[in-house]
């Protein structure tokens, strides 16, 4: 059973194809990474999974279902946990107010019912606080707990996201260059997490990662994307071979249209904060 | 279809909420020391000075209501309004239609007064979804007028010229009784504000005001927490203009204008503190009691310049405050009452707004 499926997805920006017929998949428990260098429509093809775009052609399944046509609200809800390439927190708030947010789906209190201050809305209170803590505990973010959000490092963040991502219960887990702003130290260290992550919430995760050795070792299946299209795909070990790959990455260093496209694709995106 | 937790982590693994330094007895005898003296010399001032005092008190009460809902539009949700006399105004009407017209109970014009309060709050909020920014403040300036010129001259609604009777309840027709009861009602808005802001829909709509994509991201529903900011903040302005009617006994559109409801009320919800609420009440009351004290004080130095145009220097006064504290001091007078209302709840006294750490308490 495959949990996410994407089928013939294609977006095109005025005069940029930023997404080319881009189909792919992420099997149960599977970890897939995407990789591709900048300007390749990595980031696009998570907007579009995730419905913050609406490809102009193709199909997005989550878990057998067509959500090609939903809100980004309902995938979250669905069961698609998402983090973003800059950061996607509430920079105003403390770690612990971004995890309780971020459950949000699953509070079992109406709106109204906890403004009213129902004994069932207060008590409910009490356990998304405990299921915060324990997540916080997990990521070895209880330290961080009451701490704002403004002001903690790069790296950091990235891990507080995640563990708001893991907040919102999800089944897939879709992560935006999770390594960033850490050292190759930590990044092998989030390497493990990542494991263990799956193993303990029952994760699929769909992963856009740069770090190659982190790439090689926790990912079971790789997609490569340039210019919008998928280039290759297979096992980390066979794609790291693959001449195009290696040229993609090696061979021709990427002209600067190319990032500039990046930069506007990324600016109408208004996604990344 | 979602993976519940707790097979993965065991009940017994569960970690204990984090504890609290509680404080010792002597501790909580120090703090309702402290809230026995306040309430003392608030009744004090009540019961002793003059009943005209009462009055003045009841209209900083219900500023205070109407402060706080600017402060869910702007405070929480990030939203504005420029056009909160039309909101106030309509409630005012509302009511005080339903008590003299349609011949119903005080309460009935309160419940009609917040009901209302909420359509046209509503209305405004399905144009928030398409305008942004700018251009929404635009709207809500314009919305004003529209109250403030078209609807409040309707005579089959407002009376006209001569205006809406709206008497007050029985029981509470002095002005110290009627006092006691605003006082009612602003406890039960706090109340509602405090669980709106420690629940589900305060974080929602707090993190619609620091980005809309990150509310999504969390599963929130961007279009229906923006249009429940509007209701609520549609409901407190329903019910403070239910209350502003009978206070004056008789409703009259000139109560209604730009420069006496919206500006003030959105100034008093910034120098008392955007998400402050004990700050917002606080100075609600303080600028209610400063426009009634200052031209006796006047008086009494023999300034008559000032004492015959008080209403204009405690207006601009207030004006220069707030361009003061929205520099300065962010937090405006909530920087002050957010570390009371902290200690209050059992914690040590520590200084500073806290951002958010009013939200975060869930005990009642």
């Amino acid at each position: 059973m495959s949990v996410l499926e994407t089928t013939g997805v294609s977006i095109r920006f005025g005069g940029l194809q930023a997404l080319q017929d881009v189909s792919l998949r992420v099997g149960e428990f599977e970890i897939v990474g995407l990789i591709g260098p900048n300007g390749a429509g990595k980031t696009t093809i998570f907007n579009c999974i995730t419905g913050f775009y609406r490809p102009q052609s193709g199909r997005v399944e989550f878990q057998d279902h067509d959500v090609s046509e939903l809100p980004p609200h309902t995938r979250s809800a669905l069961g698609m946990g998402r983090t973003f390439q800059n950061v996607g927190l509430r920079k105003e708030a403390t770690v612990l107010e971004n995890m309780l947010t971020a459950q949000h789906s699953n509070v079992p209190y109406g709106a109204v019912s906890g403004m009213l201050g129902s004994p069932a809305s207060i008590a409910s209170e009490h356990t998304l606080r405990r299921r915060s803590d324990a997540i916080l505990e997990i990521l070895s973010l209880g330290h961080l707990r009451d701490t704002p959000v403004q002001g903690l490092s790069y790296g950091t963040l990235k891990k507080v996201e995640i563990a708001t991502a893991l907040a919102t219960d999800p089944d897939l887990l879709l992560l935006d260059e999770p390594s960033s702003g850490m050292g190759p130290q930590e990044a092998h260290q989030l390497g493990d997490e990542l494991l263990e992550l799956r193993h303990d919430f029952e994760l699929s995760i769909c992963m856009i990662e740069h770090h190659v050795p982190l790439v090689v070792r926790v990912c079971d299946y790789v997609y490569v994307l340039n210019f919008g299209q998928l280039l290759t795909e297979g096992r980390p070990e066979e794609v790291q071979r693959h001449p195009e790959v290696v040229a993609a990455y090696l061979g021709e260093e990427a002209p600067e249209a190319e990032a500039e496209a990046e930069r506007l694709e990324t600016g109408r995106e208004g996604v990344n904060q | 279809m979602a993976i519940d937790l707790e097979p993965a982590i065991a009940g017994d693994v569960f970690p204990e909420e984090h504890p609290r330094v509680a404080p010792t007895a002597l501790g909580w005898l120090g703090r309702a020391a402290f809230v026995v003296v306040v309430g003392a010399v608030s009744l004090y001032y009540v019961l002793h000075f003059e009943p005209a005092h009462s009055d003045v008190l009841a209209t900083g009460v219900i500023v205070g209501i109407g402060a706080l809902s600017l402060n869910v539009l702007v405070g929480y949700s990030g939203q504005i309004s420029l056009g909160h006399q039309a909101f106030i105004g309509i409630g005012a009407f509302t009511s005080a239609y339903v008590i003299s017209q349609s011949h119903q109970s005080f309460y009935a014009g309160l419940a009609a007064g917040a009901v209302v309060g909420i359509a046209q709050a509503v209305l405004l909020g399905l144009v928030a979804l398409r305008v942004r920014g700018l251009y929404f403040a635009l709207v809500t300036l314009v919305w004003g007028f529209v109250g403030e010129n078209s609807i409040f001259r309707l005579e089959s609604f407002t009376g006209g010229g001569a205006g809406q009777d709206a008497p007050r309840p029985g029981g509470f027709t002095t002005d110290r009784a009627y006092l006691g009861l605003c006082a009612i009602v602003l406890a039960v808005i706090l109340l509602i504000d405090w669980r709106l802001v420690a629940t589900k829909a305060g974080r929602a709509m707090q993190a619609l005001r620091e980005s809309p994509q990150v509310a999504a991201n969390y599963g929130v529903n961007v279009r229906a927490y923006t249009l429940l900011a509007f209701a609520v903040a549609g409901f407190y302005a329903g019910v403070a203009g239910a209350l502003f009617g009978s206070r004056r006994l008789n409703v009259v559109a000139e109560d209604f204008t730009f420069a006496q409801i919206a500006l003030p009320y959105l100034i008093v919800a910034i120098v008392g503190g955007l998400r402050r609420r004990g700050g917002i009440v606080v100075f609600a009351l303080l600028f209610v009691l400063a426009g009634d004290w200052l031209p006796e004080l006047a008086k009494n130095l023999g300034v008559t310049y000032i004492q015959e145009r008080a209403g204009l220097f405690i207006q601009a006064f207030t004006g220069v405050l707030a361009v003061l504290t929205l520099i300065f001091q962010p937090d405006g007078l909530g920087t002050v009452t957010a570390p009371i209302g902290r200690w209050l709840k059992g914690e040590p006294f520590r200084r500073g707004g806290g951002e958010g750490a009013e939200g975060v308490d869930v005990r009642p």
